[in-house]
């Protein structure tokens, strides 16, 4: 070796140690970001379908038996086709390759055939002679030998015998839903001038027996109406005539039938090319020759009934024909150049077209689900169009605008997945669900930040070493308390107090200060021999102070609220102030989830202000500053980066908190700032709706959605407050 | 224990002695414990009015205790607790009237670390008026621009003034310290080992500082450098355990001592 020296490798296991804790240190981060990233990947991946167009796939074209049709219609799953032929023939085709299944015949020439409301499988099939036949499809699939085979039944649920409509009937609609059903038929019998509509109602009708003897009404019209339409459930009738008169007669009670208004629908100037009313039948699809379509919309309020025109398509051409979803509420039209579009009124929009080669007027039909749209295109030729539609209730102005939805007088703001009906317009707007989390995390903040900061600072400036070393872990360890116990302690114990007692617990928010103060006060006067002994534990002296003045405020409580409230606090703040009370409201949230929250910011803040070095404090309190100017202008200035987190974090926590605000919130959708009511946030709207919703619907898609939300929030917030925190950490916090 | 020194022995310099003669800080008796501990033992000294006093002794000799006496910055420690009397100027700071921070607007004192608060420079110095007075700005920038040229520094940040204090170098920042004692205009600076976290270039211009500032303040400075106790002070005392060994003119310690204990320490052979 002499003078050189070599260089030596590491030994063996201190050069592996080096490397295997290199490698474990490096996968564990990446493992966190590429975790994270797939969180995120994954749900935009469900959320993504929402936002791919709608389309309408060329036609698949079928020629059937020579005949025109009357009906055409495709079964649920979209493997069958079925068709009502002029000739009487019902006939059922493979959707596939337009081989005929079966046919039965109803051995006479065939008028007009449509669905019964709102069923998809039972029709109505007018004969010529005015006979009204239900006959009901079913299809019966086996699975013999691996193959599967489908077999299309016919059934007739009111008798194989036609119901006959008066004499001269124009038209008429026929309804069957819980167990009745009714025929509006509009006819001229029996009469010189003017219409007459016949309303026929069977009661307790069960498929299979016959029916009973029917309720009748004659309620003759001033004039002639082009279509005649029952309303949901049958309660009124609409008739409506192509210059756009429409009358709307309340059916509810079959014997007293009353009118309910006259209106016009049609922009003046214009002349109706088509009308159709959507699902649920609250609202009508009116088409004229501006190449317009309104969709119109009973409403009811203190004056009575109103048609009211909630929103009005522009489609360039007037649409000559309207088909409807039978289990949504979008619809497709179909031009004089046989432009095919499929338009929905939720998001108000067009969300997909073809060119075709539809006649205006064809005979069609749009499957249960939605999938296809089956049409003549000409005698006997029937085309099929797959529509690939998933979720055309939703855009962005849905998501996040004022929406004006069927029922409601004015556009709003509002989240309303499901309700007991089939023909609910679902109302998906995030709008309040983010309203409602910023509402929850803003009261419960309210509450936690001025406590948990000055607690922080009493604990880190002035309290004794000693006394300190008990509360810090205490208050921490106030944190490991499940969120599910401060909501259901919130919810079921403290909401009712508040509920009963609020002015007493309001009382609190004005005595609690006020004896703190009148305490520092006295305290400040005292003289020294009394003081010194509690010198760094004075906090404790509090403790008796607080639960005093709470004791006070709810002995005084009543008095205060016969003083200020007229006896009736709630009843107050309704009638004087406006604010409703709910009994799980913002207030109950704000008090228990400031104290989920506390324990995060008391401890970040505390460490913030304690490890403000103490050369910096003394040399404040070197320059004659006193003990409070030092802790405002040099401390918590130091501190504030680290302040500044803990408040972020803070709000990170208050925002993805889910068990308190389920519990204590009501998970009302409300749209108002009131600390008297509830809200809905979107952690505890996922964990309530997300169980129910069913995989791959609009809603569940929607509900991914609010979790992504929701993710890109506190990604949001986390994101802002590193950055803050790191500038001011630079600014402040280098020392 | 020597006899504190009467500061009014003839000096070459006819200034020196017309400054002699006015005393700044007289200890009377003095002790202070930690708990039972015993850290200063009944000291008596006349600081003399603008002059420049070191403190000289052994780490843990209690020199820093009693600079921080004088500011009573010792009050910020629990359970100390002191016996006899400081007058600062013939007040006794330790009277039910005298504040705390009011005594130590009139006491500025600069410690071993430099410890400009996060702030700019221009706040930094400006903080004292802030928290004591309403400043006119005009009047502010005076001031500030006046105590950063007393502690030398205002040519080389006057272009930077609103710059974060934090970007100066360590010895900037200690005379950017100084500048924000000086701006108070107190009449006592304490300097508690202000140069020994700094390069020698750093150091010596706050001894040419230190220098400069005696003209204006009364200034005691804790060191264990006694090369720059002898530089730079007029008088030195000698603290040993809590006691105060020897107190003369910085001349004389150095070259005359009067205690043996004080020659050992002196010369090297402990300490």
């Amino acid at each position: 070796m002499g003078d050189s020296w070599e260089l030596e490798p590491l030994s063996k296991t201190r050069g592996l140690t080096n490397r295997m804790t290199e490698w474990v240190v490096g996968l564990g981060g990446g493992a966190v970001i590429l975790s994270i990233a797939l969180i995120f990947f994954y749900l935009l991946w469900v959320v993504a379908p929402i936002f791919v167009p709608a389309s309408i796939d060329a036609p698949s074209r079928m020629a059937l038996t020579e005949q025109p049709s009357v009906l055409v219609d495709i079964s649920e799953n979209g493997d069958a086709l079925f068709r009502v032929a002029a000739n009487g023939h019902l006939e059922f085709y493979d959707a596939a390759n337009g081989t005929p299944l079966a046919t039965f015949s109803i051995d006479q020439p065939i008028t007009e055939a449509r669905r019964v409301y709102p069923n998809v499988d039972l029709y109505s099939v007018r004969d010529d002679n005015n006979g009204l036949w239900f006959p009901q499809t079913r299809y019966v699939v086996n699975f013999a030998g691996d193959v599967r085979t489908l077999t299309p039944k016919l059934e007739f649920p009111f008798g194989a015998k036609p119901i006959p409509l008066p004499r001269g009937t124009t038209v008429y609609d026929t309804q069957f839903a819980d167990g009745t059903l009714t025929i509006a038929a509009l006819h001229t019998s029996g009469q010189t001038t003017g219409t007459t509509v016949r309303l026929t109602q069977y009661k307790g009708v069960e498929p299979g027996y016959p029916l009973r003897q029917p309720k009748q009404v004659d309620i003759p019209l001033a004039r002639s109406y082009a279509y005649s339409w029952l309303g949901p459930r049958a309660q009124w009738l609409y008739l409506l005539d192509t210059d756009g008169e429409v009358q709307v007669i309340g059916t509810s009670s079959i014997a007293a039938p009353q009118s309910y208004l006259s209106a016009n629908v049609l922009p003046t100037g214009t002349t109706m090319t088509a009308a159709k009313p959507l699902l649920g039948r609250y609202s009508l699809a009116v088409a004229d020759s501006d190449g317009g379509i309104g969709q119109w919309v009973l409403l009811r309020d203190d004056n009575g009934y109103h048609l009211t025109g909630v929103r009005r398509f522009d489609i360039d051409e007037p649409a000559q024909s309207i088909i409807v979803e039978p289990r949504r509420k979008g619809f497709a039209t179909l031009d004089d150049s046989g432009r095919l579009k499929v338009l929905y009124p939720t998001s108000q929009r067009v969300v997909a077209e073809l060119q075709t080669g539809l006649k205006p007027g064809a005979v069609a039909a749009i499957s249960p689900r939605s999938d296809y749209l089956v049409a003549e295109s000409s005698s006997g030729v029937v085309d099929s169009f797959k529509i690939h539609n998933e979720h055309p209730e939703i855009s962005l102005a849905t998501l996040w605008a004022k929406i004006w939805y069927e029922g409601y007088p004015e556009p709003v703001y509002s989240w309303q997945s499901s309700s007991a009906d089939n023909d609910f317009e679902p109302k998906f707007s995030l709008t309040p669900l983010a309203f409602g989390t910023l509402k929850a995390a803003f009261y419960a903040l309210l509450f936690a930040v001025p406590i948990a900061i000055m607690g922080a600072i009493y604990s880190a400036y002035f309290m004794a070493p000693s006394m300190r070393a008990l509360v810090k872990p205490g208050i921490e360890i106030m944190a490991a308390l499940p969120t599910v116990i401060l909501g259901f302690i919130g919810g079921l114990w403290l909401a009712p107090i508040i509920e009963a007692h609020l002015s007493s617990v309001l009382s609190v928010f004005f005595v609690l200060p006020t004896c703190l103060f009148a305490f520092a006060l006295v305290w400040w006067y005292l003289p020294e021999r009394f003081t010194k002994p509690f010198s760094g534990w004075y906090g404790l002296l509090v403790i008796p102070l607080i639960l005093g003045s709470v004791y006070a405020s709810f002995s005084f409580g009543p008095m205060f609220e016969d003083a200020f409230f007229g006896g009736d606090s709630r009843l107050w703040f309704r009638d004087v102030m406006g604010l409703d009370f709910d009994q799980r409201n913002a207030l109950v949230v704000g008090l228990i989830m400031g104290l989920a929250v506390i324990p995060t910011i008391f401890s970040i803040a505390e460490d913030a202000i304690y490890g403000v070095p103490r050369h910096l404090s003394n040399g404040s309190l070197a320059l004659g500053a006193t003990p409070w100017q030092t802790l405002v202008r040099v401390v918590l200035l130091t501190a504030s980066p680290g302040i500044f987190s803990a408040v972020m974090i803070g709000m990170g926590r208050a925002v993805g908190e889910t068990m308190i605000v389920l519990m204590a919130t009501g998970n009302t959708p409300l749209m108002n700032f009131n600390i008297f009511e509830g809200m809905r946030t979107f952690a505890a709207n996922i964990a309530v709706e997300l169980p129910e919703s069913e995989v791959g619907s609009s809603h569940y898609r929607i509900l991914f959605l609010a979790a992504l939300v929701l993710f890109m929030i506190t990604f949001a917030f986390n994101t802002v407050a590193e950055i803050v925190r790191q500038r001011l950490r630079a600014r402040y916090g280098s020392l | 224990m020597s006899e504190p020194v009467n500061p009014n022995t003839p000096q070459n310099d006819a200034d020196a002695s017309a400054r002699t003669e006015k005393i700044s800080i007289k200890v009377n008796d003095l002790s202070l414990y930690y708990g039972d501990k015993k850290a200063l033992d009944s000291i008596s000294m006349e600081i003399p009015a603008r002059q420049a006093t070191a403190f000289i002794g052994p780490s843990g000799c209690g020199k820093s205790t009693l600079l921080r006496c004088f500011n009573r910055m010792n009050d910020l420690i629990d359970n100390v607790h002191t016996t006899g009397s400081i007058e600062l100027e013939g007040t006794n700071i330790h009277d039910q009237r005298v504040d705390a921070a009011q005594l130590r607007r009139r006491v500025g004192m600069v410690f071993q670390r430099p410890n400009p608060f996060p702030k700019s420079i221009y706040e930094n110095v400006a903080y004292g008026m802030r928290i004591q007075e309403s400043v006119h700005k005009s009047e502010m920038d005076e001031r500030v621009e006046w105590a950063l040229r007393s502690a030398a520094l205002w040519d080389e940040v006057k272009d930077r003034l609103k710059d974060s204090a934090l970007g100066l170098s360590g010895g900037q920042q200690q005379r950017l310290v100084i500048a924000r004692a000086v701006a108070i205009r107190p009449s006592v600076l304490l300097l508690d080992e202000p140069a020994s976290a700094l390069d020698p270039i750093s150091t010596l211009k706050i001894e040419e500082l230190i220098e400069q500032l005696k003209d204006e303040y009364t200034i005691v400075i804790v060191t264990h450098n006694m090369q720059q106790a002898a530089r730079v002070s007029d008088h030195t005392a000698f603290l040993y355990l809590g006691e105060l060994v020897e107190f003369d003119k910085t001349d004389d310690i150095f070259k005359n001592p009067q205690q043996k204990r004080t020659e050992d320490y002196i010369t090297g052979r402990y300490g």
